[in-house]
């Protein structure tokens, strides 16, 4: 994917920061117990926005907010950060993400893992939050195919739409072709689609070229 | 292949080492996450 994304990065459009993930023993550990999982993902939440947020805006010399990306459950990992806290993010950019927990935990459910499970804790905003002006300030993309391993990515990004459009939130949800699957060649062209309407957001925003 | 570097550091979260791996020295900063179990390493 840095291959697809090397004319960007050379030309200093974008800073790509590129994390480790503990899904091993969070959302992947289908056998281990529930509420340590979703205590490790909550850990996870705050390494990135209290440990990594910070060290992003010491390397990139800018207070720029940091946009998130990421395919598959990188997609899920980066909603969660996104729409929880976007004061501290400009936007999502978010490919065949699940972003319902119960995929992960089945039936089981804790204010822990609620708050990382946006299909769940989307369409219960409140129609006043005042996340919900800010929201409309970011970019937000989300992107799914309608081929082969995209079931669930397509229900709950179905899920976040709604939430989105009812709550009069600015979104861009694109739902791809039967022939789309879930794997990297469709990934990197939808970044090829999106991300120059992603530059333009923050050129709008200060980037200069 | 762009410019790289890698973070080691120790996250009082976790409460283990994590590595970031930075790619570009400017521009809009991108928080990207790997897929399932990855590291920042398999991007």
């Amino acid at each position: 994917m840095i291959d697809e994304l090397s004319e960007y990065i050379d030309n200093g459009q974008f800073q790509l920061f590129c994390v480790d993930t503990v899904d091993q023993e969070s959302w992947s550990d289908n056998y281990g117990d529930k509420f340590l999982r979703a205590e490790r993902q909550e850990n996870y939440y705050r390494y990135i926005t209290e440990e990594v947020v910070p060290l992003i805006h010491e390397h990139n010399h800018s207070d720029w907010r940091p946009l998130t990306t990421g395919c598959s459950m990188g997609a899920t990992h980066a909603a969660i950060v996104f729409l929880r806290r976007p004061d501290l993010f400009e936007g999502v950019i978010g490919f065949s993400g699940c972003y319902d927990a119960h995929y992960f935990f089945g039936a089981w459910m804790n204010n822990t893992l609620y708050d990382n499970s946006p299909a769940t804790f989307m369409p219960n905003l409140a129609p006043d939050h005042p996340y919900i002006r800010l929201f409309n300030q970011r970019c937000i993309v989300f992107c799914v195919g309608q081929g082969a391993w995209e079931d669930e990515g397509i229900r709950t990004q179905r899920i976040l739409d709604e939430s989105f459009r009812a709550k009069g939130i600015a979104a861009w949800c694109d739902f791809w072709g039967f022939d789309v699957n879930h794997d990297w060649p469709w990934w990197k062209k939808m970044y090829q689609y999106f991300l120059p309407h992603v530059l333009n957001h923050c050129r709008v925003h200060g980037l200069e070229d | 292949m762009p410019s790289r570097y890698d973070i080691n550091h120790f996250s009082n979260h976790l409460w283990r080492n994590m590595n970031i791996r930075v790619y570009g020295t400017k521009g809009w900063p991108l928080l990207v996450f790997p897929t399932q179990d990855a590291m920042c390493d398999n991007y």
